[in-house]
Parts: structure tokens; C-alpha cells; sequence
């Protein structure tokens, strides 16, 4: 059963079409990536599919419902959560803060202009919760820009999940990281998978082999193929036009 | 943490200092003498809070903001003079009107940011100026609005107090002010609060945690919008008099660079310290020097140079504005 379904879903970026009458469905409860070369139109797909830019044509479907043309906030409330290839974080704020924004965001407090902030226990005790899951803890107070590099691509992921997604998008979530930490983030990954839809974009193949239920390959905004690890390895559509020699798939 | 701690750290708060200073200003020697500068600098504090709402705790560079303080002054003596000689109605007016005003003028900029954000608050300001300089039927025009009183305060019956010597008008203002500044102090530090922090922090991203940001923009407006204009009323009051002049850009000018002086980005009485210093040394400066502004913009630009965050920025090295 398709969690999302986009549907001839096509964006132009002046005269280059970043992403281009794509239809796909994206399996509930599985791990899907998305992998092609660079302006394959995979960052812009996320884009479309959360709300941050609007598609020329096509649309995107949730749990059947059509989302193209609502606002990032009521898609994130619909259950669609992602990270980001760039860190985006609250960098002045510390790590606690941070997720404790993401918490509070979820508990719908924020409406609140009288009480003190600092009284809202459940928003505490849920955010310490989160941070010690995630294996933060001890790190609370740090401002989140003398985070390690690691640290903060864990946190990326964490504050995407506060919202308590059914969906998650992870752009790149390995980007930028040393082969520990990506394995570090591939057993994270995999831990996640169990939980909830996921969809990453990632270039590392070593991770996307090894974590990825279903790989959609993605070309000059098109779809090229899609299947299974195996499929996909095996694909002489793939090989030639994306892999070429470039990548070697072990 | 005991229930006695949390007392304690309430009662650490600086806001008493300010508080007391305030209350003990016409007993300072040799400047305390002047009621109506420190009158005005109260006032000028609330706008400054007010309108630190925006610019220090949201990250939105409202550089229209005199429209607020100038609607507010203007409500509070149209109101009087058309409406009802009072003194709540005209204080309650200036908030609500200015808020209303505020309200309309967040649905064209909530969904704004940095530059496109402060030009549209200046347009807009520019828009009441002269609205106020030529609907001579309601606004006086170019001769303004006088004869603005300010009536009794008290309880029918029971309490009167007049409010017509400076000293009782100015303990009245402070009065006002200490209420607002608990306000406004509650505000910032409630979970609404700490959502507008998050936008000046990363807008994106607080979307993308699922807060409806041009919401909470427009929202921070509205009440940034009523404080400045109750600030205005009370200006009204003060002045006995209503002119174009508070609409005037410079005053949007003035709140901008007070905030900053004295450190609104990154504390909570930043905008408090910079309205006094202001207002003070315009009064002082201006005495000897004609061109006192000149000095003023000199002392503003080496201190922008050398303290970016402005004087409160020297002490503390975290922000205190930033959450917890």
C-alpha cells in the first residue's frame, strides 16, 4: 500500500526541468532511496513533495489526500517530516532547545502567551526522553554550532522526528560524514526503518545497499528504474546511463 | 529546584532595579528635576519593548514602527476630543486602534522577511503621515490636535487623583509601564515566545517542525503594534497635544536605533537603557549644542562598530534573550 503517491509530478527551473512527469509510489513501512547523479531533481522532489515549492504540474498524494498545494506546516501536522542535505538547525540555540522546539511544536503549546515556558513539563520530560533515545545525552546544553559534525546530522534527524512523522525524508543524511559516522547513521537508519516510512536521498552507495528495502533511480528528472537492491545492481539501464563506470556497485 | 529558590531567582531578576531606579528618578539630584524628560523616557521604554517584540526577540526589522506610536497618539486625542473626555477610554483606544491598525498592516508583511519586511513597514508608515498631515477634519492637519487634558484618575466617589502635575502623571506612566514590561516579559518568555526566537533563528526550520510562522509573525506584530500605540496614548497625554511630527519617519528612526543602542538583541532591557540615553542626551546635548544629533549618530556608530550587540552586550556573554 503506497503511503505517497506522486502523480506526473513535473517542475521547471527557467528553461531546465529539475523535475519531470515523475509518478511513483512509495510503499508504506519500507525504506526507499532515491539515488541518480547531481540535478537528478532528487532535493527538488523533496522540495515539491513538503511544500516548499510549488510543482508546475502533477501532484502529490498522502494517505490518498492531496497535499501539492498545502502549506509546509499542515504537510509536517499531516505526518510528513524531513531533514536536510545542508544542516538546518537552530545553531545559537543548545541541542536541548532544540529538540525542545520540535516538542512543544508537536504538543500544539505555542499558542500560549501568558505561561511561563519554562512550567510546561510534559514538553520537558518528552524532549530528554528524545535526546537520550537518540544517544544526545549529556550534550543538552551545548550550543548546537560547537556540536560535532556527527552529533549535529544526528540531530538533523532527531528534530525531523519530533513531529512524530509517519513519513520521514532524509536528504543526504550521510553527506559530509567520516566512514564510522556513516555507519553510525546506517544502524540509526535501519533502526528507524522499523518504525516508520522513510525516504533517502543519498549518495553513498555503501549505505543505500546496504539499508534500502526499495532504490528508485532517478535521472535528469526522470524516473529511470526502480526495484530492489539486487534489480538495480543488476539493471543495464542503471549501469549505463547513471553508473557509467563512475561507480562501481560492489 | 525548591519553591524558594525559584523565588529567589525571580527577586534576582534585574527588572526590580529598573523598577526602583525608575520609581526613584525625580529624587535624583539635579536631573530628577526635569519630571516630564523622565516621563518621556518611560515612555519611550515601552515603545522600545514594544517594538523589541519584533525586531530583538522575532528577528523583524520593523522600521516603520513610529506608524504605531503615532496611531496610538493620535486615537487617544481624537478619541478625546470627538468621543468622551476620559482618561482610560483614550489610553484603551490608542492600544486598540493601533493594534487593529497593526493587525490589517501583518497580513501584508507576515509572510515577509528582512529588506522586503522593513520596506513595506516604512511605506506603510509613510502612508499615516501624511494621511495625518492632510485630513485636516480629523487629524487638525498641519496645526495637529490640542487640548487633550488629562483627567482625573480615581473611583467615582471614593478616590481622586489629579493627574495634572507632572510628578503624579509621571508616577501614573511608570505605573503603566511596570504592568506592561511584566507583560511583555511574560510574553517573550512563553511558549509563544520561544517560537518567535526559533523564526529569528531559522524560519525554515521552524515551519518544518509544523509552526504556522506567518501565524506567530503576524501575531508578534499585533502585540508589538498594541504596546507601541499605548505608549503614543500616553505620549497624547503627556504633550496635551496630538502633531504630524510623531508620524514623522525619524521617529521610527529613533526607536530602531535606541533598541540597538543599548542592546535589545540580546537583553530584555537593551531597548530600556537605549531609550534613556536617548532621550537624555538629546535633552542635555541639545541644550549646549544645536547639532546634538551629530554627536548622538557618532556615539551610536562607534558603538555599533565596537559592541555590535550594543551595551548590554558587553556584560553576559550568552544571550539572555536566547530561550531558558
Amino acid at each position: 500500500m503506497a503511503i505517497l503517491m506522486t502523480e506526473g509530478l513535473t517542475k521547471n527551473f527557467g528553461g531546465l526541468r529539475a523535475v519531470d512527469s515523475l509518478t511513483l509510489g512509495i510503499e508504506e513501512g519500507k525504506l526507499t532511496s532515491v539515488i541518480g547523479p547531481n540535478g537528478a531533481g532528487k532535493t527538488t522532489l523533496f522540495n515539491l513533495i513538503t511544500g516548499m515549492i510549488r510543482p508546475d504540474a502533477g501532484r502529490a498524494l498522502f494517505h490518498g489526500e492531496d497535499i501539492t498545494h498545502l502549506p509546509i506546516h499542515q504537510i509536517v501536522r499531516r505526518g510528513i517530516s524531513r531533514s536536510f542535505q545542508i544542516l538546518n538547525l537552530f545553531n545559537e540555540l543548545t541541542l536541548f532547545e532544540n529538540v525542545w522546539l520540535g516538542v512543544q511544536a508537536q504538543q500544539g503549546h505555542g499558542r500560549e502567551l501568558l505561561s511561563p515556558a519554562d512550567a510546561l513539563g510534559s514538553v520537558e520530560a518528552e524532549t530528554h526522553r528524545i535526546i537520550k533515545e537518540f544517544g544526545l545525552a549529556g550534550k543538552e546544553e551545548v550550543p548546537v554550532k560547537l556540536l560535532s559534525y556527527g552529533d549535529r546530522r544526528i540531530l538533523e534527524i532527531t528534530i525531523s522526528l519530533t513531529a512524530k512523522p509517519s513519513l520521514l525524508l532524509l536528504d543526504e543524511p550521510t553527506s559530509g560524514l567520516v566512514s564510522e559516522d556513516r555507519k553510525r547513521i546506517s544502524e540509526f537508519l535501519k533502526k528507524l526503518s522499523t518504525r516508520l516510512t522513510l525516504l533517502v536521498v543519498e549518495h553513498a552507495m555503501d549505505v543505500v545497499l546496504s539499508i534500502s528495502d526499495h532504490i528508485v533511480v532517478m535521472h535528469q528528472g526522470r524516473l529511470l528504474a526502480q526495484g530492489t537492491s539486487e534489480e538495480i545492481r543488476a539493471n543495464p539501464r542503471v549501469q549505463e546511463a547513471y553508473l557509467g563506470g563512475q561507480y562501481r556497485l560492489a | 529546584m525548591g519553591r524558594g529558590n525559584a523565588w529567589r531567582k525571580r527577586l534576582a531578576n534585574p527588572m526590580w532595579a529598573v523598577f526602583l531606579m525608575f520609581a526613584l528618578f525625580p529624587y535624583i539630584p539635579y536631573i530628577g528635576r526635569y519630571i516630564s524628560l523622565g516621563t518621556e523616557v518611560v515612555i519611550w521604554s515601552l515603545f522600545a519593548l514594544g517594538f523589541n517584540i519584533l525586531l530583538g526577540y522575532t528577528g523583524l526589522p520593523s522600521f516603520g514602527h513610529g506608524a504605531f506610536f503615532g496611531i496610538g497618539a493620535y486615537a487617544a486625542g481624537i478619541y478625546f476630543l470627538r468621543v468622551s473626555k476620559g482618561l482610560w477610554g483614550p489610553l484603551f483606544m490608542s492600544a486598540l486602534i493601533a493594534g487593529i491598525a497593526a493587525a490589517l498592516i501583518g497580513f501584508l508583511v507576515a509572510k515577509k522577511r528582512g529588506i522586503y519586511f522593513a520596506l513595506i513597514t516604512i511605506a506603510v508608515s509613510q502612508v499615516f503621515y501624511f494621511i495625518a498631515f492632510r485630513w485636516d477634519d480629523l487629524t487638525g492637519g498641519e496645526t495637529g490636535l490640542s487640548g487633550i487634558d488629562r483627567m482625573d484618575l480615581g473611583i467615582p466617589g471614593l478616590l481622586r487623583i489629579d493627574l495634572s502635575p507632572p510628578l503624579t502623571y509621571y508616577y501614573f506612566v511608570l505605573a503603566i509601564f511596570i504592568l506592561c514590561t511584566l507583560l511583555i516579559w511574560r510574553i517573550v518568555h512563553s511558549p509563544f515566545g520561544r517560537v518567535l526566537q526559533a523564526m529569528r533563528e531559522n524560519e525554515l526550520r521552524a515551519s518544518y517542525l509544523g509552526y504556522h510562522t506567518a501565524a506567530y509573525k503576524w501575531a508578534a506584530f499585533v502585540v508589538s503594534g498594541l504596546f507601541s500605540g499605548l505608549a503614543g496614548g500616553l505620549y497624547t497625554l503627556l504633550i496635551n497635544s496630538a502633531f504630524a511630527f510623531v508620524l514623522d519617519w525619524t521617529q521610527s528612526g529613533n526607536v530602531v536605533m535606541m533598541t540597538l543602542l543599548g542592546g535589545g538583541t540580546v537583553n530584555f532591557f537593551g531597548p530600556v537603557l537605549g531609550a534613556a540615553i536617548f532621550i537624555v542626551s538629546r535633552d542635555l546635548l541639545s541644550a549646549y549644542w544645536e547639532s546634538w544629533m551629530l554627536l548622538y549618530g557618532l556615539i551610536f556608530v562607534v558603538v555599533i562598530l565596537f559592541i555590535p550587540s550594543g551595551i548590554l552586550g558587553l556584560i553576559g556573554g550568552r544571550k539572555q534573550t536566547v530561550l531558558r
